[in-house]
């Protein structure tokens, strides 16, 4: 069966209001079904690959295609729809810090369906559950929880109107590493079981071994490669070599000998 | 059941046929109210099994799962067995997941009687006053630190904020000290006139604008221009853990954030008073020509002659009482700002009210004091 084609990005260029260039020429697919990683050093701009795509940034010049949709000269109407296909887990989390968990993951709901109070509430149970928050802090208010409890909580917001594709900026950044891989299985849970499309920014490199299929490389302004984590590695780009050749990434191969 | 194509008309069914349940179309988030209202009304017998089939919904997602799971139930609460048919592998484990986790609430706060809410506020009242003069005792350590090392005194950061607390506020408070002025003069003058007294205007203005008005009108903006930035300032410094990463770095965040706020609108607000007394006079004096017949000249002459300097002293002496008055609360209520924005929000309206308020209760004070000293 042919791979279908959720996120088309091509001859993307981005440069900021004082000139600095950060895409140029970049391309990149996302295929149905996958977890998709983007890499790079600081300032590659992998965040603001994710917020054009997500609309919250303007490119320069370039197409973006999302669902066979063109979101860049899509109408409102349209993008409407595009929007409530698409879930967002923000690095911080970005809870309405004046809401609890509860009324978070209410929100959406609320605003997109006319189900009953009683009936979203029970709803967005399932959905805490989905995201494996603990439903007995679902009446707390986001400051009143711990990184990893707000990660999960953002991860239950953006599961809100089932999305079918998911973005997660830095899922695991700021966690323990028992909570960073309990992430990273609920990752792998939702694709699984929910079908879903993720892509990802992510330093952490248990993350990529462990949850993604494909590792795509920002470097040069550009995806320098687009390939699972065992033939990245193998790259002789010497931008990818240097990112994965040292000492920490090293340890993090699965294979690695202490 | 593959995910197909999102189209807003789509629509979900339930059917009941004898004992066959038939579901069809999309069950996904945006289609399932209508099943919310129809399921109830299924009717089947109790005798024997039902079959519940979903082999032709096209589309399925959580919530649709989540649907299923409460019409299963709802059958289940009526007594029946219950097959299911065309559901896959991960979708059923879903289901299951659903089913094994019902009834799960979390403990909701408690809303306390009014009874209590008062006293729980009239405490958090008083231990706000006690906060605010503990506030204001260190304020005043922080400013001993200055005045015993001068090179501690940041004056940079005391320009900037007569920058832009008092330069940048200058043409508001021109402009609308000119209207004041000019509305002033408008007022007393029709009632003068009658009296043939027309040239008292100046005495009437002269005094009510350099003693009261001006100083009163220039705080009050200011207060709502200054005070407020000042509280949502610190507050999304406090938000944002600035405020901590001072105090780690060993550095008093009064001395660094209050003080020269302070120190800025005690030099800025007095020369905004003058600026407002000013333009206010101007206003006047355009009135007083245009409706009085009063020649600018006459004006000045007579305001030299019956005007004094004591009561430009005695509308000036206020103001660093005001500035530090704004400036304190403004500061007072960012630090109060707590974890959420709409605190920020909150506690700038405050530091408003509470400013404006303390305004002219200083001002009413101030009178007492002149009319006990007879001045």
């Amino acid at each position: 069966m042919e791979k279908q084609i959720v996120i088309e990005v091509s001859n993307l260029e981005t440069t900021f209001a004082d000139g600095t260039c950060v895409h140029k020429d970049l391309d990149l697919t996302v295929y149905k079904n996958e977890v998709l990683a983007i890499v790079g050093g600081s300032g590659t701009g992998k965040t603001t690959l994710i917020r054009e795509i997500l609309l919250l940034q303007k490119a320069t010049s370039g197409s973006i295609n999302v669902f066979d949709i063109n979101v860049l000269t899509a109408g409102y109407q349209v993008l409407k729809e595009v929007r409530q296909r698409w879930g967002m887990m923000f690095q911080s989390g970005a809870l309405f810090s004046g809401l609890t968990v509860l009324e978070n993951v209410c929100f959406p709901l609320q605003q997109y369906t006319k189900l009953s109070d009683s009936d979203i509430k029970e709803l967005a149970y399932f959905k805490l559950s989905l995201a494996q928050f603990p439903a007995e802090s679902a009446n707390k208010l986001p400051a009143e929880l711990s990184g990893g409890m707000i990660k999960r909580a953002a991860v239950a917001r953006a599961l809100a109107m089932d999305p079918e594709l998911l973005f997660l900026d830095e899922p695991t950044a700021g966690l323990d590493p028992n909570t960073a891989s309990g992430l990273d299985e609920l990752v792998l849970d939702l694709k699984e079981t929910l079908g879903l499309t993720i892509v990802m920014v992510t330093h952490d490199l248990d993350t990529l071994w462990t949850a993604t299929d494909r590792v795509a490389f920002l470097g040069e302004k550009k995806v320098l490669a687009t390939k699972s984590m065992k033939e990245l590695i193998q790259d002789e780009h010497p931008l990818i070599h240097a990112y994965f050749s040292n000492e920490r990434a090293k340890r993090a191969e699965p294979n690695h000998e202490v | 059941m593959t995910k197909t194509q999102f189209n807003s008309k789509e629509s979900a069914t339930i059917v009941c046929d004898k004992q066959t349940i038939l579901c069809q179309g999309s069950w996904i988030t945006q289609t399932i109210t209508q099943l919310a209202d129809t399921y109830q009304q299924l009717t089947m017998s109790t005798d024997s099994d039902v079959t519940i089939d979903i082999r032709s919904v096209e589309d399925i997602d959580t919530a649709g799962l989540w649907m299923l799971a409460k019409v299963v139930q709802y059958i289940k609460s009526l007594g029946c067995e219950i097959k299911l048919i065309g559901l896959e592998d991960e979708q059923n484990e879903i289901l299951e997941k659903i089913l094994q986790s019902k009834n799960q609430e979390a403990p909701v706060k408690p809303v306390y009687p009014f009874l209590e809410r008062v006293g729980v506020n009239a405490i958090a009242s008083w231990e706000l006053v006690i906060s605010f003069i503990a506030f204001l005792g260190e304020i005043t350590l922080s400013l001993f630190a200055w005045v015993k090392d001068i090179r501690k005194i940041r004056w940079q950061s005391i320009l900037s904020n007569i920058d832009s607390a008092g330069l940048q506020a200058s043409g508001i408070i021109a402009l609308l000290s000119f209207l004041i002025g000019l509305v002033l003069a408008y007022q007393v003058g029709t009632q003068l006139e009658t009296y043939g007294a027309s040239i008292y205007v100046v005495d009437l203005l002269g005094l009510s604008l350099l003693r009261e008005f001006s100083p009163l009108l220039t705080a009050i903006i200011v207060a709502g221009r200054s005070g407020s930035a000042f509280a949502a300032q610190i507050g999304t410094m406090k938000l944002n853990e600035e405020v901590d990463a001072l105090k780690t770095l060993g550095v008093s965040p009064t001395e660094v954030l209050v003080l020269p706020k302070i120190l800025g609108l005690c030099i800025a607000l007095p020369l905004l008073t003058i600026l407002a007394i000013c333009f206010s006079l101007l206003g006047g004096i355009v009135m007083s020509k245009m409706m009085l017949g009063i020649s600018p000249v006459d004006f000045l002459k007579r305001f030299s002659d019956v005007i004094h300097l004591k009561t430009l002293i005695l509308g000036e002496i206020k103001t660093p009482i005001f500035a530090l008055l704004i400036a304190s609360v403004g500061c007072f209520q960012g630090f109060l700002v707590t974890n959420s924005a709409a605190s920020v929000g909150e506690r700038t309206t405050i530091s408003v009210v509470h400013s404006i308020f303390m305004i002219i209760v200083m001002d009413a004070l101030f009178s007492i004091v002149y009319s006990a000293l007879g001045i």
